[in-house]
């Protein structure tokens, strides 16, 4: 069989390269390609939850496979100004958990906590500000 | 010298006046392309044999959330590690992962050709640039086999591939460090982050780490990544080791 297809360099790099890396674009393989990607914004809520696992937002991205997700976060709560943060889960043995969860046809951000976020004499984060930046890529997730 | 290449504009945005994160592609600019894909088992481990320790993403199953997506992990950091020559998963769950033709240590800064953004037009009819794999029909071709596609995808977003803006690596970093990368986006530009420990072969993925003490409400980092609109930070306390460091930003924006 024939070999064709399509093939472009980087700048300085020989289309004959064999090192894929010298390319921009090589039919023979594919990119990483996002899908879908926005912002959530939320405010952490005030009640008391103990061993909770929540739903902050849900995403519907229709791919009908777990696709590849990426989350971001950033918190208000932080001194000196606010940050975007590489987060893609967390242990489940922490206090505090941000927990990216891809399903077949949607995505969601769900927030786990196993302490009391408000009470007499506690700050908590009841009330905080939260930013999600979330990217959902065509490429696959699936486990098989 | 001439400035000669190729590029090509996503849905609705004129290749002329586009800005650099409203481009499909620029043969100016690096891309990250998929080298291995699969799965791997808890403890297994897969050899790439790329000779460079590769950017690279894992995902996996989180009883927590009963989705996928997190990487469980011990000492809450994400155990899923790239050398030379393997990726390993020391998650206790099977993974996904992708390898990249792109080493982690590499130092580079894409040309800023145009940071200002255009307006998006409505597309109202269906053309543009389409590339399928080897052996996929183009005409007949999900998203997944396409190489590369300036349309819509079905959400109604521009499908379109990561542009890479810069790289760099630092090693040697001691315990309690603040680190500063500054780039030229402008903005803030999507990004992965990897660290070893001094003196060891295995990058991992730098997700932030974080305790939330009790009484509730004071947060301890031990490693933070964050991304401005001019830089790049990396804040390390209370942690036992020197680390190496390296990041790749991208021109897609947040």
């Amino acid at each position: 069989m024939s070999n064709y297809g399509m093939k472009v360099s980087l700048p300085g790099k020989s289309i004959t390269s064999t090192d894929a890396r010298d390319y921009l674009l090589w039919s023979k393989y594919k990119p990483l390609k996002t899908y879908i990607t926005g912002t959530v914004n939320y405010t952490m809520p005030s009640e008391a939850k103990s061993q909770t696992c929540f739903t902050i937002a849900t995403v519907t991205h229709n791919l009908g496979y777990l696709p590849l997700v990426v989350l971001f976060w950033q918190t208000g709560s932080l001194s000196s100004g606010a940050y975007w943060e590489a987060y893609n889960g967390l242990s489940e043995s922490a206090y505090s958990t941000i927990l990216p969860a891809a399903g077949v046809n949607d995505f969601k951000i769900q927030y786990f906590y196993d302490i009391l976020v408000s009470g007499s004499g506690n700050t908590g984060l009841a009330g905080t500000q939260w930013t999600f930046t979330y990217y959902i890529f065509i490429e696959t997730g699936e486990l098989s | 010298m001439a400035n000669y290449g190729a590029k090509v504009s996503r849905a609705g945005y004129d290749v002329k006046t586009a800005a650099d994160h409203q481009l499909l592609w620029s043969s100016s600019f690096p891309t990250l392309t998929v080298a291995f894909t699969g799965v791997l088992a808890s403890g297994a481990n897969f050899q790439h044999g790329l000779g460079y320790e590769p950017v690279f993403l894992a995902q996996g199953y989180g009883s927590l959330s009963g989705g996928f997506g997190s990487i469980d992990y011990t000492d809450q950091q994400p155990r899923v590690s790239v050398d030379t020559d393997k990726i390993y998963n020391e998650m206790p769950d099977t993974i996904r992962y992708y390898i990249f033709f792109r080493a982690i240590r590499t130092s580079y800064t894409a040309p800023v050709v145009n940071t200002t953004a255009i307006s998006q037009s409505a597309v109202s009819q269906d053309y543009g640039f389409k590339v399928s794999t080897e052996g996929v029909n183009v005409k007949t071709a999900t998203l997944a086999n396409l190489v590369s596609f300036s349309g819509l995808s079905l959400a109604g977003q521009a499908v379109r591939q990561v542009l890479v803006h810069q790289q760099g690596y630092e090693d040697n970093i001691g315990t309690t460090s603040t680190k500063t990368y500054n780039h030229s986006l402008g903005y803030k530009g999507l990004f992965f982050a990897y660290r070893r420990i001094h003196g060891q072969s295995k990058y991992y993925i730098v997700y932030t780490r974080s305790d939330i003490q009790i009484p509730p409400g004071s947060i301890t980092f031990v490693y933070r990544t964050s991304m401005s609109s001019s830089s790049l930070t990396l804040t390390k306390s209370s942690d036992t080791d020197t680390t190496d460091f390296a990041y790749i930003i991208f021109k897609d924006q947040f």
